[in-house]
């Protein structure tokens, strides 16, 4: 698995005083680079039935919370100027019960996206200890056994990956199925690889041969800041014969099925901008080894791909995998020195996610909901779930002003589900409108 | 590899006969071939594509030399049918130059003309020929770039049989490259080979139906395989394939144990077959159709053309028999059936009925040498045509790999009927059988089938798969690898229940899940899977078969 080098790890008692992970350091970094200040604010909802006793899901989600050390971190920046962490056991999560049992069906729905979509333009103030609980789950309930849970936290904490941990373990606990019980620090220890010498070096190591695979790649000039700057967004479906398409492409290709969108939204962003070849930053895990598989935090570093054009489709699919995967295995470079041995930034962002599938503990059955309208992470993001069998795919677009419009973003959709459709191996008439 | 050369590819002049405007009869399986493809009207079925990348320089003049001194040599290219009476036969036409149609594709966006060349394939693929007014032989030449062509050709069956597809090869190679003397001399036409055939007793061609009266009897009533889903009538069924790897080290085993029955390694082959066939229908009754023939005489080594017919292989089978005795009796079978060939396999499905089941299973094992087309100052490569058509419900093709040593192949499945779970764990299923064969075939039926990823249960497990969405229980683990398996499952993907047969992503996994599914089977099951063969097999059943394939099979790459 890509993603960190093999670094000696410490056992959990030799690591004394947390610290952060590089991951959670750049996303710091990146916090005062973006716009808006919500844009490291995670939300991440689910949608539940089947819970055995409702009223005691609150308490089965603070057993979770605190078992995970890092819920309990309070980092701060120290008079000289460095981030320092503690941990601190108080105020770790804030619970609240919505009971919507008695409201109409179609405003709980409303109801519960547009809270929704407030929690996830709230600043999570992480380096302020007065600003705690960093952590809130919301229960809104909507029937005798089912309704919305959402987790809203602060990116330095989770990942998806950690979320879907986080839901598996508060349900179990629900459903009265097992689950382990101890205090977990392994964050800490992972934490630790990260920051070590060995680990600066080898980050140093990546960042250079990065930069020097990025050599003749095309970046746009670094953004201007503007804090809270507005960001437009744009929904859409991604049709079932586009995914049936890109999956029997996939199997051609012998990729995993996610080649097959980056490669034709990097022909969408080169025609868009009018370059040869662009470069785009796609998040990757860095949970390398299974000792990661169980562990709850932040593991995700943004690398940047060079999204280039070859022969012909399969061979465009093919490099994007290339690049991607040179890329993910150099995870541990530094993105603060790569933007200024490079000087640019990506064209855009390109993140994937997955919601095919439902997850069950016992009776407990459940599954995510698309995320609420959200500030974009880059100038122009795109965020893409794509379909399977039994799910539909779908994907939204962001931007901030100045980079797009509407006219052109809509263009810009359109020209992306036709480009999907084109590697799909769909007949022109047979493209979706 | 070319064919071996004989006193029949010697070089030289050509002696053969054939006369422009010549009227002749069909062979016994052209004659089959024509039966079928009336039935089944304006359709592909029959039709045989293939298709070559070419990188680098191309002589267009050249090659279109090449292809016609080839149709000029194979009187068969520019046959066509006609009524003779109220017979079928053939006429064979004054040799034309080739036509090949261009497609250049070259105002496209670079990135769209690979898909674009697909498509075009494809459709060419699924153009029907009008044998009565056309040769059943076509061009396409497609440009991609200045030094990037795709050469597609496409015979009608009528026309080819796997050999030919090697004699096509060699013969274009040498005449592209100017070096057309030293083709092997054709001392034989096709029309000497239906002249053989015509000359046969007649009482000989009835005596051969009689045989297969007797032998196929009663086979309309059998019951045949469960489907995934239901058949509905289709103009043209669609294929789609899984592929068949047996390694070196089992190969040697299985020739050594055909060897000891006196049997031949197809024999081996076909008998794994019927085991599984019975494992999977619970049938005790299996009928497989195989092509059988080939050139009587080395005089026909040089030529294109079809000269194979297709036996339909009855064979009895029971849970307590032993392979070997299994063996015993498809050899015998084998060669009673071979003794009465001469009868066109259309024609015996006429008289003893029972077309479903004739129509299920088909084996056939290309011992052949084959040659890939060479073209000076070019670089080839394979350029897969997507559409596959499909005769029956399961085509299982092996051939000899010279490369690996062992045998490759593939299944080809109808995938309106089956689904690709399914198919794999067939196709898994079938290498298990051959691993386990090789490694004891003293072993009774019913012991090797106990080890299997699929049953009679299994398929159609679209109802499972059904009954699942419903709430119902999914297709439990069988084995227990599937057990241990399905465990590492529930604990990645969060769900207690999941069926052998689901899919990993359409379960809710992802590309890291992926690559912790690799790890864990590695760390809890000491096999080694990679994340691509975990991508392209993503199924429990698929995984547990391979972990357990891999058991029984030595020096397989993919699996340890």
């Amino acid at each position: 698995m890509p993603g960190s080098p093999a670094l000696p790890r410490p056992a959990p008692d030799s690591v004394p005083e947390p610290a952060l992970s590089a991951p959670q350091l750049g996303i710091l970094a990146a916090e005062t680079w973006a716009p808006d200040p919500a844009t490291y604010t995670v939300v991440s909802a689910v949608e539940v039935s089947g819970v055995p006793r409702w009223e005691e899901l609150p308490q089965a989600a603070r057993a979770t919370i605190t078992r995970h050390e890092v819920f309990a971190w309070q980092p701060a920046v120290s008079p000289a100027g460095d981030i320092i962490v503690t941990v601190e056991d108080s105020d770790v999560l804030a619970t609240e019960n919505l009971d919507l049992r008695a409201a109409d069906p179609e405003h709980t729905a409303t109801a519960i996206q547009k809270r929704l979509r407030r929690e996830r333009h709230r600043y999570v103030q992480v380096l302020e200890r007065a600003a705690r609980p960093h952590t809130t789950i919301i229960f809104f309930r909507r029937g005798q056994d089912s309704g919305v849970c959402a987790l809203v936290t602060h990116h330095l904490f989770v990942d998806e990956h950690a979320v879907d941990l986080l839901w598996n373990e508060i349900f179990r606990r629900a459903a009265g199925q097992p689950v382990p019980t101890g205090h977990d620090p392994r964050y800490r220890c992972w934490a630790q690889t990260t920051i070590s010498e060995q680990a600066r070096a080898a980050g140093l190591r990546a960042t250079l041969e990065a930069a020097t695979a990025l050599r003749d790649a095309t970046l746009t000039s670094t953004a201007t800041v503007r804090r809270a700057e507005p960001t437009a967004l744009l929904r859409f479906a991604i049709p079932p014969e586009v995914t049936d398409g890109c999956a029997r492409q996939a199997r051609i290709a012998r990729v995993p099925v996610a080649a097959v969108y980056g490669a034709a939204f990097g022909d969408v962003l080169r025609d868009h901008f009018g370059s040869p070849a662009v470069t785009v930053a796609v998040p990757v895990s860095r949970r390398a080894y299974l000792a990661d598989h169980d562990v709850v935090g932040c593991y995700v570093n943004t690398v940047w791909v060079p999204a280039r054009p070859a022969a012909g489709t399969v061979e465009t699919i093919r490099r994007w995998q290339h690049d991607l995967q040179f890329a993910a295995a150099r995870a541990h470079a530094d993105i603060a020195q790569l933007r200024p041995l490079l000087g640019g930034e990506p064209h855009a962002m390109l993140s994937f996610e997955s919601r095919a599938g439902h997850r069950t503990a016992g009776p407990v059955r459940w599954r995510p909901v698309p995320p609420p309208d959200s500030p974009a992470k880059a100038g122009l993001a795109c965020f893409l779930a794509p379909g399977t069998r039994q799910t539909p795919g779908d994907g939204r677009l962001l931007w901030r002003d100045g980079i797009l419009d509407d006219a052109a973003a809509g263009c810009m959709n359109r020209s992306f589900l036709e480009t999907l459709a084109r590697y799909a191996g769909l007949p022109p008439d047979q493209e979706p409108r | 590899m070319t064919p071996t050369p004989t006193a029949a590819n010697r070089p030289g002049t050509d002696t053969n006969t054939a006369t422009a405007g010549q009227v002749r009869s069909l062979s016994a399986g052209q004659l089959g071939i024509a039966m079928q493809q009336q039935r089944a009207g304006d359709s592909p079925i029959f039709n045989v594509p293939a298709a070559i990348e070419i990188i680098g320089d191309l002589d267009v003049a050249s090659l279109r030399r090449g292809l016609s001194e080839l149709i000029r040599r194979h009187d068969v290219l520019r046959s066509r049918l006609v009524h003779d009476g109220p017979t079928l036969a053939q006429v064979v036409d004054e040799p034309q130059p080739a036509l090949i149609a261009v497609h250049d594709l070259q105002e496209l966006p670079e990135a769209e003309r690979d898909n674009a060349a697909r498509s075009l394939l494809d459709r060419e693929a699924a153009r029907p020929f009008d044998l009565y007014t056309e040769h059943g032989l076509r061009f396409v030449l497609v440009i991609l770039a200045p030094r990037r062509h795709v050469f597609f050709w496409i015979m009608h069956h009528l026309y080819c049989d796997g050999w030919s597809k090697s004699v096509f090869a060699r013969d274009l190679s040498l005449l592209y490259a100017g070096r057309d003397s030293e083709l092997p001399a054709l001392d034989a036409g096709y029309g000497d080979f239906v002249l053989a055939q015509e000359q046969a007793d007649a009482a000989t061609e009835q005596d051969h139906l009689t045989y297969w009266q007797r032998q196929l009897a009663g086979i309309a009533t059998l019951s045949g395989l469960r489907h995934d889903h239901p058949a509905v009538p289709a103009a043209q069924p669609r294929g789609a394939e899984v592929p068949l790897r047996i390694p070196a080290t089992n190969r040697v085993r299985l020739e050594a144990r055909a060897r000891t029955r006196r049997a031949t390694t197809f024999m081996v082959l076909q008998a794994a077959l019927v085991a599984l066939m019975h494992h999977v229908s619970g049938q005790p009754d299996i009928v497989i159709s195989v092509p059988y023939g080939g050139r009587p005489d080395t005089a026909f080594e040089p030529l294109i053309g079809f000269f194979v017919n297709v036996l339909a292989l009855r064979s009895q089978v029971a849970a307590a028999m032993t392979f070997e005795s299994l063996m015993d009796q498809v050899r015998d079978t084998a060669l009673d059936g071979y003794e009465h060939h001469a009868v066109p396999f259309q024609r015996v499905v006429e008289r003893v009925g029972g077309a479903t089941v004739l129509q299920q299973t088909s084996l056939a094992f290309a011992n052949l040498p084959y040659q890939d087309i060479v073209l000076p100052g070019a670089e080839i490569r394979a350029f897969p045509i997507t559409r596959v058509d499909i005769r029956y419900e399961l085509e299982w093709h092996v051939w000899e790999d010279d490369c690996s040593g062992g045998l490759g192949g593939r299944l080809i499945y109808r995938s309106d009927l089956f689904d690709e779970s399914s198919a794999t764990a067939l196709a898994t299923a079938y290498q298990q059988l051959l691993a386990a064969a090789a490694n004891g075939a003293g072993r009774r039926i019913a012991d090797l089938a106990a080890m299997l990823p699929v049953s009679a249960a299994s398929l159609g497990h679209h109802d499972l798969v059904s009954d699942a969405a419903a709430g119902a229980v999914p297709a439990p683990p069988r084995t227990p690898t599937e057990g241990a398996v399905h465990e590492i499952w529930v604990d990645l993907l969060h769900r207690d229940e999941i069926g052998v047969f689901e899919d990993f992503f359409d379960a809710g996994g992802n590309s890291l899940l992926l690559a912790f599914l690799s790890a864990r089977i590695r760390e809890d099951l000491d096999a080694e899977l990679t994340v691509q063969h975990l991508m392209e097999h993503p199924t429990i059943a698929a995984i547990a078969a391979a972990i357990d394939g891999a058991g029984t099979s030595e020096g397989d790459a993919s699996a340890r």
